[in-house]
């Protein structure tokens, strides 16, 4: 089977209360998701995208069996989230704030060895598999030193060493850059490209839109708990007809027939929108070498998955 | 079974490694018996004059029974809160972690460390005031001791489960502990308060805890006080009941701690 992660329809309702002065308050039903279907394939990175309260930790806390759905159903590896519990727990590691779940007091490895434990590993097989762990996301000696020593990127690295702990098929990563340095965040985004690599599905949320953009091979957009777009970000691009921009520097000082302005060296630059770059590029530079234009950069300015993002979201 | 006790030496030992790192915690909680019996026993021999080192014991087992009880009532609410501050609950929720292996070490790390407190203090007191005498009729005492924290720990659970439900602890534990220490009879023969208080006080296993574990050191194990165990053990097996539905309510179903 292709798909190792599959949600329908699933449906979570939160009952809150809303204050009103000392005692009295109002019950209120939260829908956080609303019929959210998905499915994943083995060996992607699957990134969920989403404003605050969209939904996206709802899901992966209903996927790890944290939180049970109040309708539909969800299969991990195989297995039924209410029918297996324990075999979807195996299935999967966990990252639900990289900075957190770990007992301050004890070192990187003693707590890679408590999860591993958990997980049913023996003592020794869990300090084997944490020392290997811990030379793969790079902590090296600092793994030794207790937990509330650790930077945040220390302390991620330690998140992502745990998660993989019992070697599970399937990783969820609920925003595992987050408030990390650009090179710690960078450190993780490989770490995160070589784990697909080992053939592990991966299912990622993140608010940095180009993390995404540069690490998943599919994106679901939620919003207010439904599912509002999904594909691949070129596919997402060309649904929402984004338009590309080409830039083209021209080496002449006079040119006709083009609308042009002027560019960083000085020399007129054209500039097209255009929704087929490739074509229009191609027809653009056949045009210029007929006319006997000489040519100086060619720069091709993709939309971003910000702007798939923004016109998603604002739309709905 | 391998898996489970895999699982229960993980929780087992972070918890007594985490206190090992900080043991300061436990030289305190050492001290205190010691220092509100003396505070107590000075003020009784102050006021009637004479002084008597039984009495001193007396109030001293009361003192560390009470601090046990204590302790016994709420470590698996700060567990669950702790737990749930550092995200380390939701780990352990979201491990194929049977709950019972959970509730099993958490209360046998507390109950090593109520026992070792009792073991410190009862010991140094048993032999202050009867030297080896009483030493056999201490280290029975301690027996005696472990069948009265299952009943304990039920009411730990219940505790734990209510702090889910309210999220703070201390909303739940100190109106618990206040009663739990007024109506006991650590410190004060449970025959001086009122009728309602001292049925109160019967209903719930700590006085029974404290009255065998000095009787026993004092005179001998006596089966008679012991009648009312079996109906104790209602507040275990209910307490993991009411525990667990609370977990699933709260945490699982109602996602009370976040979304």
């Amino acid at each position: 089977m292709r798909e190792i992660i599959v949600a329908r329809n699933l449906v979570k309702i939160f009952k809150v209360k809303e204050r009103k002065g000392l005692f009295k308050s109002n019950p209120k039903l939260i829908r956080a998701l609303d019929r959210v279907s998905f499915e994943i394939y083995r060996g992607e990175i699957f990134s969920l995208v989403g404003p605050n309260g969209a939904g996206k930790t709802t899901t992966i806390k209903i996927l790890s069996t944290l939180l049970i759905p109040d309708e539909g159903e969800a299969i991990i590896n195989g297995y039924d989230i209410l029918k297996n519990p324990n075999k979807v727990r195996e299935s999967i590691g966990l990252t639900l704030s990289p900075e957190k779940g770990f007992y301050s007091r004890l070192t990187g490895i003693e707590n890679l060895v408590y999860y591993g434990r958990l997980y049913g590993l023996s003592k020794n097989e869990a300090l084997n598999k944490a020392k290997n762990l811990v030379e793969l996301v790079n902590l090296g000696k600092d793994a030794y030193r207790t937990v509330d020593e650790y930077s945040l990127g220390m302390k991620a690295k330690l998140s992502i060493a745990k998660c993989l702990i019992h070697d599970p098929p399937i990783l969820f990563l609920d925003e595992p850059t987050a408030g990390l340095d650009p090179l710690s965040a960078r450190r993780i985004r490989l770490l995160i490209s070589e784990l697909t690599k080992q053939g592990k599905t991966i299912l990622l949320t993140s608010h940095n839109m180009w993390e995404v953009e540069t690490l998943s091979s599919r994106v679901a957009v939620i919003n207010k708990g439904n599912i509002v777009a999904i594909g691949s970000s070129k596919e997402l691009k060309e649904k929402l007809g984004l338009k590309y921009v080409i830039e083209v520097e021209v080496l002449n000082n006079e040119i006709k027939d083009y609308e042009t302005s002027l560019g960083e060296r000085g020399n007129p630059v054209i500039k097209m929108i255009t929704d087929k770059p490739n074509e229009t590029l191609i027809k653009l530079i056949e045009e210029l070498k007929e006319k006997g234009y000489n040519i100086g950069y060619i720069r091709i300015i993709e939309p971003s998955m910000e702007e798939v993002f923004a016109r998603i979201v604002e739309e709905k | 079974m391998k898996k489970y006790i895999n699982q229960f030496i993980a929780i087992f030992s972070v918890e007594i490694k985490s206190l090992m790192r900080q043991a300061g915690q436990f030289g305190f909680v050492i001290f205190l018996p010691f220092l509100f019996s003396f505070f107590t026993f000075g003020i009784g021999a102050g006021i009637s004059g004479s002084i008597s080192l039984e009495i001193w014991f007396y109030q001293l087992i009361g003192f560390t029974v009470l601090t046990l009880a204590l302790i016994f009532t709420e470590s698996s609410a700060w567990y669950v809160r702790e737990g749930l501050l550092t995200g380390r609950l939701e780990y352990l929720l979201a491990s194929p972690t049977h709950p019972l292996v959970v509730v099993t070490a958490t209360a046998l790390y507390n109950a090593i460390f109520a026992l070792l407190m009792f073991f410190i203090i009862g010991f140094i007191g048993t032999i202050a005031v009867y030297g080896i005498a009483k030493i056999l009729n201490f280290i029975l005492s301690i027996f005696i001791l472990v069948l009265f924290l299952l009943p304990m720990l039920g009411i730990n659970l219940i505790v734990a489960g209510l702090t889910i439900i309210a999220k703070e602890p201390q909303g739940i534990i100190q109106p618990i502990n206040s009663i739990i220490s007024a109506v006991s009879g650590f410190v004060y023969p449970i025959t001086l308060l009122p009728l309602f208080l001292q049925i109160l006080g019967k209903s719930l296993p700590y006085y029974y805890a404290v009255e065998n574990v000095r009787i026993t050191i004092t005179e001998f194990v006596n089966l008679l006080y012991l009648y009312p165990l079996p109906l104790l053990l209602l507040y275990f097996l209910s307490g993991i009941v009411i525990y667990r539905f609370l977990e699933n309510i709260f945490i699982r179903k109602r996602g009370t701690y976040g979304w």
